[in-house]
Formats: structure tokens, C-alpha cells, sequence
């Protein structure tokens, strides 16, 4: 998945799945009575800081992107009550100093947002200053974390 | 000592730096030289002659036309665009699977095409202007990697343990571990390959520009932030990750804000869409 992109599947058994995160964050909504998941990979924690991008890229900011995922689920037939939310990426620059907060202020605009939408975060594998792949079995629900280099684990 | 012999082995082993990409600068930097002289040297070396075909109608450099041929290509390019073109197109063929950093060429060169774009985006905003120079040292600033890959991948318990605890970064591993890092690698071919010291100094100075002694100069602590930036939305997919060090001074120093960046960032998105073939250039295969 490209970034500022989002995917939504239908539990026909596709997977989705983010390859390399940076701070980007990829935010994964999943419905596990309908086997409905959604995907999104933004970059930027707010669309006030280029609103003509917003309207030409609504997955790139937390805020637009999120509420279009959500929108897409809803669409593909997900049920509003039974979306849990997964987490991945929000990585950051070591010493991060002034300008180099993007990935943790992703991760407080994906939490804000979520909980204003009233749902809830199951599992989180943020922060730190590694690539991270996550990657979604839509008909099982299970969610899957690799950093480059390594192995692929569970998150839980 | 004895690890430099391997360095420098390693450097001496690399296909010639393609002559024509020197020549092209040199002539383009002359106002006196015609279209018909860049043309002739050009089509000297057939692969540059190819891929500035497959790259010159990417969106990325705004041609009007569909051009198939070298001569109207240069024609409708204009000279800046040209030396960014002739550069990618010769330095590509350099890329190859880094075993060290777990990334394949295709990443690593959708790091330095991306780091290149960013460098242009950021030169707009910062000095009013692109720069074909800075594109240059951009996309060459990682060019180390494609040597050092091998000799981090032999250590890599080392590197893992020295980086487990988070403290250091992956340069000051990459130094204390194999006694050379990167960046001053890269700066070792550079000067092989017979860039100017400018470029050489950028690769050098690229993770740590503020340690430079010619700190004045824009381009390195430009090319840092260009870096960066990319590492940040996760082009590059190395296992060095973001393990640098985010210089708070760069940004302090051509007086950017958050804001700023992000907007950079944003803008890169539809820049790197545009330029999709400078990116395809490099293969998986390769």
C-alpha cells in the first residue's frame, strides 16, 4: 500500500498489509462479525497544514483519512459497533527535536481520533525508530508485525 | 588497517564511474556548447542513452511532447533537467542488494531517487530556487551503503546487541563496529569516482552536518533534512531505520517549522508519483 493510500476488504480472504513504516502510521479497522477490514496509511497528523492536499489526498492526514476509512468500512458492510482498531508505525528520529515529531504526534492524532469515533484499540505497535510491515488476516482477524530484518510476530 | 585494505578493495572493485556523466556536466556547465556536442557524448554509452528515454516523459519533468529520441529529449529537457536525468540514469546502475541493511536495490534507490526529489522540494522553500548540484549530492548521499552492506552484514550479532539498547545511532555503530561508517565511505567514492569536493563533503557530512567544517554551505545540512525526511514516511526500508540523529539545528537554522516540513512532505507525495520512472529504472532483478 502506497502512502496517503487506504484499502477495504470484504473478508472474501484477501489480507491487507503496510510495508515499511516510518513514522506514518497505519491504522487497520476490523470487524470480526462481517470479516470486514480496512486499512489506511497516513502520513501527517492534520489536514490545517495543506487543505488542497487534503481534498486530493484524504489518506495522507490522520483526521480525513481515518474518517474516510471508517466511511469505507461502514460501506463495505463492517458494523459500526463491532470495529476494533489496530495500530502500526508512528516511528520517530532519534533525539527527535523541534520538526521531527511527526511520527509521535501521529500516534496522539490516530488515539484521539479513534476514541472521539468510540473505537477501541486492541493491540499497538508504535514508536521507537524502526521500519515496521503490519500486515492483517481479514478472515481470522489476526494482526502481524515484522520490523526489516526480522520475523514475523503476532501482535496481541 | 587492515579493514580499510577491504574498503578501499572493495571500492577498487566497482565497475568505472560512467564517463559520459562527467562530460555531459562539464558541457552543460559551458554555455558555449551546443545541442549537437551533449547529444554526441550522450548517445556514447547506449544504457544512459536508454534510460533517459524511459525517464524523460515521466511526469516529473513536464515534457509537452512524448519524445523517442535522445536528441529531442535533450532538446525539450532543458539543460538543468538533463544533468538530473544523465545523473540518475548513471548512477543507477550502481544499486545492488545491501545483505547489511536487509534491503534490496530497488529500495535503496527509491531512497536516493526520493531523497533527490525531497532535496528539491526543500531547496524551493529554502533558497527560491532548485539546484541540479544538490539533486546530484542527494542522490548519491547513501552511496556507502552499496559497499558497507556486506561487512555490517558479517557482524550482525554486533550490530544488533550495540543497538538493542537505543543510545547510539546506527552511524556511531556502523564506526565503532567496522571502523568506518557510511558516509565517509561513500565520500571515499565519491572522490574515486571524481565528483567535486562539494559532493564529496555532503556524502561525508549527511547524517552529522553540523560537524563539517564548512558549515556554511546550505547543501549538506539540505541534503540531511532531505534524508531525513524520507526515512521519516519510510522510503528507504533499511534496517537502520530512523536510527539518526534528528539535528534540531538544521532545522532551526533556515528557521522552518513543523509545519513547514509537513507541507514539504505532503507536496513530496504527488513529486514522487511523477517520477515513477526515475524509480523503475533500477530492477528488482539487479
Amino acid at each position: 500500500m502506497k502512502l496517503a493510500d487506504m484499502a477495504v476488504t470484504n473478508g472474501s480472504g484477501d489480507g491487507l498489509a503496510v510495508y515499511g513504516l516510518g513514522s506514518t502510521v497505519a491504522v487497520i479497522l476490523y470487524d470480526e462479525t462481517t470479516k470486514v477490514g480496512g486499512c489506511l496509511q497516513f502520513m501527517l497528523p492534520a489536514s490545517i497544514s495543506s487543505p488542497q492536499r487534503a481534498r486530493e489526498y484524504p489518506g495522507m492526514f490522520a483526521d480525513t483519512g481515518i474518517a474516510l476509512l471508517l466511511k469505507s468500512c461502514l460501506a463495505a458492510g463492517a458494523q459500526r459497533g463491532s470495529l476494533t482498531a489496530r495500530l502500526a508505525g508512528g516511528a520517530d528520529m532519534m533525539k527527535k527535536g523541534p520538526g521531527y515529531r511527526v511520527g509521535e504526534e501521529n500516534i496522539v492524532a490516530a488515539r484521539k481520533i479513534l476514541s472521539a469515533l468510540g473505537i477501541a484499540i486492541g493491540v499497538e505497535a508504535t514508536g521507537g525508530c524502526v521500519f515496521r510491515t503490519v500486515r492483517l488476516d481479514t478472515t481470522t482477524g489476526r494482526t502481524c508485525l515484522k520490523r526489516q530484518g526480522g520475523g514475523w510476530e503476532e501482535l496481541r | 588497517m587492515k579493514m580499510d585494505n577491504r574498503f578501499r578493495n572493495s571500492i577498487g572493485r566497482l565497475p568505472a564511474f560512467p564517463a559520459t556523466v562527467h562530460r555531459v556536466t562539464a558541457l552543460i556547465n559551458n554555455s558555449d556548447s551546443s545541442l549537437a556536442e551533449l547529444v554526441g557524448v550522450v548517445r556514447l554509452d547506449s544504457a544512459i542513452t536508454a534510460n533517459i528515454l524511459r525517464m524523460c516523459n515521466s511526469a516529473y519533468f513536464g515534457l509537452r511532447h512524448r519524445v523517442d529520441n535522445v536528441h529531442d529529449a535533450i532538446m525539450y529537457l532543458g539543460r538543468q533537467n538533463v544533468v538530473r536525468a544523465v545523473m540518475a540514469a548513471g548512477v543507477s546502475r550502481f544499486f545492488k542488494n545491501t545483505p547489511g541493511y536487509e534491503t534490496d536495490a530497488t529500495d535503496l534507490w527509491e531512497h536516493a531517487v526520493g531523497a533527490a526529489l525531497m532535496s528539491q522540494l526543500l531547496a524551493r522553500r529554502i533558497l527560491g530556487r532548485e539546484d541540479a548540484g544538490l539533486f546530484t549530492a542527494a542522490l548519491l548521499h547513501d552511496i556507502g551503503k552499496i559497499i558497507i552492506g556486506e561487512y555490517i552484514h558479517e557482524k550482525r550479532e554486533e550490530f544488533n546487541r550495540l543497538l538493542e539498547g537505543g543510545g547510539r545511532s546506527f552511524l556511531e555503530v556502523e564506526d565503532e563496529v567496522l571502523g568506518m561508517n557510511h558516509a565517509a565511505l561513500g565520500r571515499t567514492i565519491a572522490a574515486a569516482w571524481n565528483f567535486p569536493p562539494d559532493i564529496q563533503l555532503t556524502i561525508a557530512g549527511h547524517h552529522r552536518p553540523d560537524q563539517l567544517k564548512e558549515c556554511e554551505n546550505p547543501v549538506p545540512w539540505i541534503v540531511h533534512l532531505a534524508d531525513q525526511a524520507c526515512l521519516m514516511l519510510g522510503i528507504g526500508k533499511g534496517t537502520d531505520g530512523l536510527a539518526y540523529y534528528g539535528l534540531a539545528c538544521a532545522v532551526d537554522r533556515f528557521h522552518l517549522s513543523q509545519k513547514d516540513l509537513e507541507t514539504v512532505m505532503a507536496d513530496f507525495v504527488k513529486e514522487f508519483e511523477n517520477a515513477r520512472e526515475l524509480v523503475g529504472i533500477v530492477q528488482p532483478s539487479q
